[in-house]
């Protein structure tokens, strides 16, 4: 019940154009056997709100807890670890706290995926300030399907306190190691691993590329419309979702020498391996092996029509300019290599001129 | 137009709770848990041989020791209340995310946070 007179979301206008909603931190207690509290709470990020996101209305938002960060997350400790006679006082600064949203290929489809980032400091009290015995930065990612849009929007507030309640978790556990008398205690869960592995701060951003194709090859020439959708990454190999419809048709000439007065062609190609990788800002290679699937239409010289089932395995490497970060142009270069049950040829080779836009 | 959002928020709120209306009591999950069976929207898959005997043992001291497809590991684990996860560290480390989405003395349902598994609830059931 209480859930009725608490809606997640309360909506307010701000001075500026962009809208504000709030996001109210639901009161749900996690177990501890802490003998600290919270005594402050301080807010060091220099935008102090969780960030700007499309609502489900489409309008572009400004997300940020009600009553603000610093009582929310304040209000939200207490229940867990509150104030007795004999408790530590122990001040936190947040130095990171936002929710993200963004998209990744997942199987073979597309997911979204939603991240609540968060960044704390812990203080003790010491005769001139503060002294910081605790620190640490932790993502709570989940992963939607991609028509779950609302799914995701509505859990950011759930994805702030499993992010807020593993900090703590994690302080307490190192927080009981150094200061509990009966060495008993804790399993060393939360310790960080040695290797260097770092919290990634941001989620990376997906794009869309919408791409036509102008091919040719020993045999064929022709055209495909492609989407395509990745996240960019500077390190390692991105891995593109790609879905491409290709029609083509033989070359003069080619047709007649294989008894054909004409040959066209309709292939999808759904990929089995497809790479983009990061050449410097814009600029990306692509490698992909794939199976191009579809027919062919035969036109003899008496003008009587056959179908012919094509399969097949082809590769392709290329280059893609990406010279515009959000909105732009796209244009690129690949060659391809193929092997096929088409009644002109098994082997064929060629290239092909890709232009499109990026958002 | 303010009201309308505060309207669909609230029934969005609603649905949400509904859906995770369990609460989890941690202390159930101290027990050994035997894989039993999966399932997706729309039937049970009985696991596949090199899965059978498989089991999670979680013990109060949040150490735990699992047998997956055969292979024995240890390591730690912890419950997050507000994320509904059980979180497993292995001995190197690697984490792995399991959402509860049930939890009874007999019986305790997960969703692996990995995408091939992510479309199959699994199925423990206590193994005493």
């Amino acid at each position: 019940m209480r859930s009725l007179f608490c809606p997640i979301v309360l909506l307010c206008l701000v001075g500026r154009s962009l809208a504000q909603e709030k996001i109210v931190l639901r009161a749900v207690p996690f177990d501890t056997k802490a003998a600290i509290h919270i005594a402050d709470v301080f807010d060091d990020r220099e935008e102090q709100h969780l960030g700007v996101h499309k609502n489900l209305t489409g309008e572009e938002v400004n997300l940020a807890l009600y009553r603000g960060a610093v009582d929310a997350v304040k209000e939200f400790y207490s229940l867990s670890v509150p104030y007795n006679e004999n408790s530590k006082p122990i001040y936190i600064r947040i130095r990171a706290l936002n929710v993200q949203e963004s998209k990744r290929r997942m199987n073979q489809g597309i997911a979204r995926v939603a991240r609540a980032h968060v960044e704390l400091a812990f203080q003790e009290k010491v005769e001139k300030g503060f002294k910081t015995i605790f620190t640490i930065q932790h993502n709570e990612d989940q992963v939607f399907g991609l028509v779950d849009k609302a799914g995701l929007y509505a859990t950011h507030e759930k994805r702030i306190r499993a992010a807020l309640e593993y900090c703590m978790l994690a302080f307490l556990d190192s927080y009981d190691s150094v200061n509990s008398k009966d060495k008993v205690t804790t399993v060393q869960h939360f310790s960080v691993p040695k290797d260097g592995r770092k919290v990634d701060v941001r989620l990376g951003e997906w794009r869309n590329l919408l791409t036509v194709k102008g091919m040719r090859s020993r045999y064929f020439e022709g055209y495909a419309i492609s989407y395509t959708g990745f996240v960019d990454s500077k390190k390692g190999l991105i891995r593109p979702y790609e879905t491409s419809f290709e029609v083509t048709w033989a070359r003069s000439g080619i047709a007649e020498e294989n008894g054909f007065q004409e040959v066209n062609s309709y292939v999808f190609r759904p990929e089995l391996y497809f790479i983009y990788k990061r050449l410097t800002r814009g600029i990306y290679a692509s490698m992909s092996a794939n199976v191009p699937l579809g027919y062919e239409i035969l036109e003899d010289f008496e003008g009587d029509n056959s179908f012919n089932f094509v399969v097949g395995v082809g590769a392709s490497q290329g280059i893609r300019f990406i010279p515009w970060q959000k909105r732009g142009i796209v244009f690129g270069v690949d060659f391809f290599q193929q092997f096929e049950t088409s009644e002109v040829y098994r082997t064929d080779f060629g290239a092909e001129i890709v232009i499109g836009v990026n958002f | 137009m303010t009201k309308r959002i505060a309207c669909i928020a609230l029934l969005l709120n609603l649905l949400i709770d509904y859906s995770y209306a369990q609460k989890i009591d941690k202390e159930q999950l101290y027990t050994t848990w035997c894989l039993d069976k999966y399932s997706d929207a729309e039937e049970y898959y009985q696991p596949p041989k090199k899965e059978i005997g498989d089991y999670i043992m979680l013990n109060k001291d949040m150490t735990y020791k699992a047998r997956s497809e055969g292979d024995v590991g240890t390591g730690t684990w912890m419950f997050n209340t507000n994320g509904n996860y059980i979180e497993l560290k292995d001995e190197e480390k690697e984490a792995e995310k399991l959402y509860v989405y049930f939890l009874s003395e007999q019986s305790l349902v997960v969703v692996y946070d990995v995408d091939e598994y992510r479309v199959w609830e699994v199925h423990y059931v206590s193994c005493k």
